[in-house]
């Protein structure tokens, strides 16, 4: 029966497959747009590198000569040993990578710069000395135009593959390269420190090949970008908007705009990769991705090919309006460049067959976190999460004068009442996270000192029970702190911008975007400083004997400090992050973080509100749960706590798509209260309001997660539009069904809205 | 022939893309903007978001062989979803379900056969019964009738013997059919409203002309006019009715016009419910958009702007204002259920926007610059609030009541179930638990209302009591009148009576201000002690007023309450005058010491004290309509006390009538002065700051 399924299936697909190529020919004779001659051919045997659409009359400068220049076993590099360019082929597959895509020549549908794009393995960006003070914008060149056609490029034979110095002659700059082999990768390196900016230019961005791997306009692909939980772009899919770019790690707190309109999820892992059929690209930023950004752009009317890449962020030019009544005199300055950085660097590493998808890059990347960061599998037992509002610093005011107290949102003996009753109805445990526990509240007014329980929450006294009561139910206690934020006290330990002003962030009206009025501003503290500050606190922590500790900011936050006398760059930044994390971990903490970066991931167990959605950017086609393949089975993770969440409907089927645990946030106090203070984002936490759901929601969802909590995820596909398979190491298979109606799978009906297992299926 | 091979390759390349579908994916959902909604002072409070983007339908997704270009119009009828592509001279008609193409109206020839070329048209509507569009083919002037076959069967053009007195275009933009398919046609360039045409294309009548706003603006110019010369009077720019910037016709026949305006404040009066006559039914203060003051920086800031309206299935005010890029759902009391969208290259975002359709409770969006409809679905809270809604003006109370509980339980931040449920309990009957609701709402015109009823009950069950206290109170009043007339009568013995004593001479001013002034300076009676108590006691009672006033007249929060600012504003302004007094009439000859200045002005405040005592009580008991009493009130305790303090500054400065006008309009005068003073002291040590201030900053940057 089934046999005679497939075949029909056959059938229909064989009669489709003709009547497609019958009409493409059709259509391809009555438009004659595509030369038949140029399309690729089939890669059975072992290919050399070529280029395409040569004629007589072409150029020098747009022709390549490829020779072999390093081989291991899994791959051969061959390079243009005048211009630079190189291929990376796949030994296995014989499918080979080219820096610039080797039918540019044909390509009549790029226009613009986007052209450079397509022919350069370096964009640059740059001011010169005397523009800065102006705040002229930077201005934009590319090794293709100033290097490859003024004949200033050096190529050099290295072990394992080339060293290429390019010479940008207008602007008297000399950034060198190397891209060598490394095992089944390729390793393409800037080399900060050689770089040598000659008289007066001031480089401020390198876009690092930023057409390695493109797809034309003929190809059928996919571009993987990590924004937020992870985004798909078609190859080709004609949407004429701006190129997506993204910082790694969330945008620097330095540039607020006056009036953000909009707002974007962060990425927060530097993987990204371009997904063909049988192969895949994927890239990971090694070295430097603290200052590096995502960039991707699609194929459209006016750009003949698709590709992703990153750009590595050294300098930024900061404007500061002075005496605004009489003319705008706009003064501009650069940051400081990251002294002492030595390399970008950016792995990328063919997949093949089967593992050319974006599972499958997520495989890897999680083997590169395994050996190279040392990442473990640490997952927690199974449990329901729970965020507990503690105390909050509100501003009151008593005959109009303002002062402020803190507002008790849930105490200590009011969490446990609450908690005793939560877990002997969803009967697991809980992983409770106590957020404003102690110090001034959720929001810091100093940078906290001690891990101490506050007095007006029960005190000491209060808190050891409730501990003592979680600890007796194997449920985990985490006590949030925030180390980096701060609205009182000395300005000295915060960060400045260039102009040496201290850098603010304020609460915006959600109505008309600007500032709201009578709120402190949130300050960061010096990445200098902060290391300290985790030490005494970490004292205060083990004497407290607290053994989880929820270190929220420390694992997403990430920014430079431009002050003129100790300033940091963000390259440095995530180094100073690791160590801070280190020093928790090798106390013997248990960590957590809240939306963390990727290197957090290596040191903590769970992982709080881990992105769930993308920024939703137009040239997006696909949302896909990358971030939760890569660590599922390896770090707990949570979805967004639900009163927060879009909609709570589609954050429950999101949990259950990727295997994490559910998290309600959540407080005693009736949550009007916090309505007009800036905690007005709490509202509807009460615990009445949402115990019956999440306890009915907690207790379906309990086997499911037993099951598969500690396995990874093996499968993750579309079976139809918003109807999502997720398949977990053990063999399990989760449908879910974002759409308004019911479908049926294999036999399984999933209402709408819902979700449904299908246990003991494998493939 | 060639259509044929043609439409034969487009039929290749549809079927090609569907080959190259995937099976399927997750599509991107993700909301750029945060919900919120109002409370009753206009703030924004955070809020679940109303209504979330689930697809962006670009050309290639509504199976178009060539991209929209520049498409001004869409609209909704009969399970067809139809884009007027002014860009391409062309019009679309998609599947109102599954968003795919289904037929494309290019070619408009007239009988004669002559080609219509509708490029740049800018509206479109369809006639009562579907069977021929109207289009304003702005461009052409002229309004075309087109059968779905593209035969152009009128061309309707400048009705110029109603168009006498100017000489403008006929440049129409946008097309309306009411149901007795009579078409509405706005012509950006002519001001008179909108133009009525019957169902064979004659021209009716003009319909609803925007009036002018009294702006300060006009009001300024007005008064320029008066000192120009002709030639700078035609320099100034002619304010004439701003013109409606697009329509549409709700279930009942009424008209709704939009506005477009360009100031940063959202105002009142761009949004129009037009009924039969012309004349505007909304509620008169409903201020659609963005309320919240937009502090403004520089050229950035967004302005409010409407490019269009629909009114929905549940007959819901839907506003797309291009300003902001944003989207606003009103009922049509002009309460604000979701408001979403901005300007960004994301889902959910617009980059021009330009027309708005609904189908059901979903909105569609048509994005000139995405070259795209964006469909919007309202999420669980949204539409928990449409139902919500929907159910205020139903019977059934009991489903409302719950409704709003679950939404209550959803966001709560927002006003908006206490008000339901004010509602629920006042269709039950329950006055006194509606009142408590309508105050956590902030609904004071309601809580009034309520109020009046709950009063009337309160009357029918207390009225025994009810008749005893109005006795007592009488008997009250006429004790106190027959005391103070007693004590009036001279004590035997001396010269004065009973209320010519220390403690009871503020009374004998009240009553007899000329004599008992005339006292101050014969008796010396008066009493420091008494008047710092009545100064005093003014700030006290203006602070009671403040918290205690009636919810009905009461729109002070106590979080608002500025105890420095009430102290100026009573004990401040009584030194201001005090001081400035004693100034003018020390060089003005007058007779009056500081202490009998002070003495006068305390002793005056009494009737005023009175008053505002006798208006906070009964503010507590009336109703809106009755605040004229309050009004009254008020008046008569403030004219009371200016006569007295008028008399008395007569009286101890010994001045004639004019005297002492002139006086008093000196200290006024001088008070001005003291403040200016104050203020130039104030502003100049600020400037000082500031100038040290940018000096080390230049100092430091060059």
């Amino acid at each position: 029966m089934i046999e005679a399924w497939e075949m029909s299936q056959g059938g229909i697909r064989v009669k489709k497959k003709i009547a497609a190529l019958v009409s493409a020919m059709l259509l391809l004779l009555s438009t004659g747009v595509i030369a038949f001659a140029e399309a690729p051919t089939e890669e059975t045997e072992q290919s050399k590198p070529v280029i395409m659409g040569v004629e007589e009359d072409t150029e020098d400068i747009y022709l390549t000569t490829y020779e072999e220049v390093a081989s291991n076993s899994d791959s051969i590099l061959y390079a243009d040993m005048q211009k630079g360019h190189f291929a990376l082929q796949d030994k296995s597959n014989g499918h080979i990578w080219y820096s610039t895509p080797n039918d540019s020549l044909t390509d009549n549908i790029t226009i613009g710069s986007d052209k450079w794009g397509l022919r350069s393995q370096l964009i640059v960006r740059y001011l010169f000395e005397e523009d800065v003070l102006k705040a002229v914008a930077p201005s934009e060149t590319n090794s293709q135009l100033s290097c490859i056609e003024e004949g200033s490029v050096t190529v050099k034979k290295i072990p394992n593959g080339i060293r290429v110095d390019y010479y940008f002659g207008d602007l008297g700059v000399t950034i060198p390269a190397e891209y060598c082999l490394q095992g089944d990768s390729l390793s393409a390196k800037i080399l900060l420190d050689e770089i040598d900016e000659g008289d007066g230019c001031l480089i401020t961005d390198i876009n690092l090949l930023p057409s390695f791997g493109a797809g034309n306009a003929q190809a059928e692909g996919q571009l993987l970008v990590p924004d937020g939980c992870g985004a798909l772009i078609n190859f080709n899919n004609g949407r004429d908007r701006l190129a997506y770019e993204s910082m790694i790690y969330g945008e620097d707190l330095i540039e607020t705009p006056e009036l953000k309109t909009t707002k974007t999820e962060a990425v927060r892992l530097p993987v990204f990769a371009t997904l063909m059929d049988n192969a895949a690209l994927m890239g990971i930023v090694k070295q430097g991705d603290g200052s590096a950004s995502i960039r991707a752009v699609n194929g459209n009317e006016n750009r003949g090919y698709n590709a992703v890449s990153t750009v590595c962020h050294l300098r930024s030019l900061e404007h500061l309006t002075m005496f605004e009544k009489k003319g705008n005199s706009v003064v501009g300055r650069l940051t400081a460049w990251p002294e002492g950085a030595e390399e970008y660097e950016v792995v990328y590493t063919p997949l093949k067959g089967e593992e050319a998808t974006y599972v499958g890059v997520a495989e890897k990347y999680r083997n590169y976190l395994i050996e190279e960061k040392g990442l473990i599998a640490k997952v927690q037992q199974p449990s329901l999460s729970v965020d507990i509002y503690g105390g909050v610093d509100v501003k009151a005011t008593f005959l109009g004068f303002e002062y402020s107290k803190i507002e008790k949102l849930t105490t200590f003996s009011q969490a446990q009442t609450f908690l005793e009753k939560l877990y002997a109805a969803v009967n697991m445990p809980l992983s409770v996270r106590y957020l404003g526990w102690s110090g001034d509240g959720i929001l810091n007014k100093k940078t906290p000192a001690k891990a101490t329980a506050m007095k007006k929450l029960g005190g000491q006294k209060a808190f050891t029970s409730l501990a003592e009561f979680l600890k007796g139910t194997d449920s985990v206690l985490y006590t949030d702190v925030d180390l980096m934020q701060f609205r009182k006290g000395s300005e000295k330990r915060a960060i400045k911008n260039v102009f040496n002003e201290t850098v603010e962030q304020t609460e915006r009206l959600r109505s008309v975007f600007t500032i709201r009025l009578g709120l402190d501003a949130v300050k960061f503290i010096t990445p200098q400083d902060l290391y300290g500050k985790a030490e005494t606190y970490l004292e205060s922590v083990k004497r407290q004997g607290l053994t989880h500790v929820s270190l929220s900011t420390i694992g997403n936050l990430v920014y430079s400090n431009n002050s003129a006398k100790n300033g940091f760059h963000r390259y440095f930044f995530t180094g100073e992050m690791e160590k801070i994390l280190k020093l928790y971990h090798e106390a013997g903490l248990s960590l957590s973080v809240e939306n963390g970066n990727a290197y957090a991931a290596v040191y903590v167990d769970r992982i709080y509100d881990a992105p769930t959605v993308t920024s939703g950017y137009d040239i997006f086609d696909e949302e896909i749960p990358f971030y939760q393949i890569v660590f599922h089975g390896y770090v707990t993770m949570t979805t967004t706590p639900m009163a927060q969440a879009m909609e709570a409907s589609s954050n429950i089927l999101k949990t259950v798509e990727s295997g994490s645990e559910l998290l309600y946030g959540g407080m005693y106090a009736q949550s009007s209260v916090v309505t007009g203070t800036r905690y007005d984002y709490l509202y509807s936490t009460e615990f009445s309001l949402w115990e019956n759901e999440a306890v009915a929601t907690a207790t379906r969802y309990r086997d499911l997660l037993n099951t598969v909590y500690d396995e990874t995820i093996t499968g993750h596909r579309a079976v139809a539009v918003n109807v999502m398979e997720t398949t977990f190491s053990d063999g399990t298979r989760v449908l879910v069904n974002y759409t308004e109606e019911a479908v049926t799978i294999d036999g399984v009906t999933v209402n709408a809205g819902d979700y449904a297992v299908m246990e003991g299926v494998t493939e | 022939m060639k259509k044929k091979m043609l439409s034969a390759a487009a039929a290749v390349l549809i079927l090609l893309t569907t080959l190259m579908l995937p099976v399927g994916a997750k599509s991107v959902t993700y909301a750029p903007y945060d919900g919120y909604e109002y409370n009753d002072y206009n703030e924004s409070t955070a809020a679940p978001i109303g209504y979330l983007a689930d697809t962006v339908y670009d050309s290639a997704a509504m199976g178009l062989e060539s991209s929209l270009y520049e498409p001004t119009d869409m609209i909704y009828v009969d399970g067809a979803l139809y884009i007027l592509d002014g860009g391409n001279g062309r019009i679309v008609e998609l599947d109102g379900k599954t968003m795919q193409i289904r037929t494309v109206y290019g070619e408009f020839k007239t009988a004669s056969g002559e080609v219509k070329d509708i490029t740049g048209a800018r509206g479109m509507t369809l006639d009562v019964d579907g069977t021929h569009f109207y289009i304003a083919n702005s461009e052409q002037c002229e309004v075309l009738k087109v059968t779905r076959d593209g035969t152009v069967v009128q061309v309707i053009t400048r009705p110029d013997h109603a168009l006498l007195d100017t000489e403008a275009q006929f440049l129409a933009t946008k097309v309306v059919v009411d149901q007795k398919n009579r078409l509405y046609v706005l012509v950006e360039s002519i001001n008179m409203g909108a133009f009525v045409y019957d169902a064979n294309g004659e021209f009716l009548h003009f319909f609803g002309s925007n009036p002018i706003v009294a702006t300060g603006e006009i009001i300024k110019n007005y008064f320029w006019k008066r000192f120009m010369t002709k030639e700078a009077r035609q320099g100034l720019a002619r304010v004439t009715p701003t013109t409606f910037e697009n329509f549409d016709i709700d279930q009942y026949g009424f008209l709704y016009t939009v506005t477009g305006n360009n100031s940063v404040v959202a105002q009142s009066g761009l949004v129009r419910r037009l009924n039969y006559k012309g004349s505007d039914i909304l509620t008169n203060d409903i201020v659609f958009g963005d309320v919240e003051w937009d502090r403004v920086y520089g050229a950035e800031s967004l302005t409010t702007s409407f490019a269009d309206v629909d009114i929905d299935s549940e007959g819901y005010i839907n506003l797309l204002d291009e300003g902001r890029g944003r989207v606003f759902q009103y009922t049509t009391d002009g309460k604000l259920i979701a408001e979403f969208g901005t300007y960004s290259e994301q889902v959910g975002g617009f980059s021009e926007a330009v027309a708005i359709e609904t189908i059901g409770d979903r909105v569609y969006v048509l994005d000139s610059g995405k070259k795209s409809v964006i469909s919007f679905r309202p999420t669980e809270y949204g539409a928990a609030l449409r139902e919500a809604f929907k159910l205020l003006s139903s019977t059934e109370t009991e489903k409302a009541y719950e409704v709003w509980m679950s939404i209550l339980k959803k966001n709560t931040n927002s006003q908006y179930p206490y008000y339901g449920i004010g509602m629920v309990y006042d269709a039950q009957g329950r006055y006194k638990e509606a009142m408590e609701y309508f105050k956590l709402a902030g609904a004071h015109v309601e809580y009034s209302k309520a109020l009046r009823e709950y009063r009337i009950e309160f009357i029918n069950t207390h009225y025994l009591w009810l008749i005893l206290g109005v006795a007592v109170l009488v008997a009250l009043v006429v004790f106190i009148a027959r005391f103070i007339k007693k004590r009036t009568a001279i004590v035997h013995g001396t010269a004065f009576s009973a209320l010519e004593t220390k403690y009871m001479f503020p009374v004998y001013t009240c009553m007899h201000p000329s004599d008992g002034f005339e006292q101050f300076k014969t008796r010396k009676i008066y009493s420091m002690r008494m008047s710092a108590l009545f100064v005093v006691l003014w700030f006290f009672l203006s602070t009671m007023a403040f918290f205690y006033t009636g919810y009905s007249f009461n729109k002070n929060r106590a979080m608002d309450y500025q105890f420095l600012t009430t102290l100026f504003m009573t004990v401040g302004l009584f030194v201001l005058f005090v001081v400035a007094n004693w100034s003018v009439c020390t060089l003005m000859n007058g007779k009056g010491s500081l202490k009998e200045i002070t003495a006068t002005c305390a002793y005056a405040l009494v009737p005023y004290l009175i008053s505002i005592l006798i208006r906070v009580l009964l503010s507590n008991v009336l109703t809106v309509e009755e605040s004229a009493f309050l009004t009254l009130i008020n008046l008569i305790g403030l004219l009371w006390s200016l006569l007295i303090l008028f008399i008395g500054l007569q009286s101890i400065h010994q001045y004639s009538f004019w005297g002492t006008i002139g006086s008093v309009l000196l200290t006024l005068l001088g008070m001005a002065i003291i403040c200016f003073l104050l203020v130039l002291f104030y502003t100049l040590v600020q400037q000082a700051i500031n100038f040290i201030r940018s000096i080390g900053m230049e100092l430091s940057l060059r």
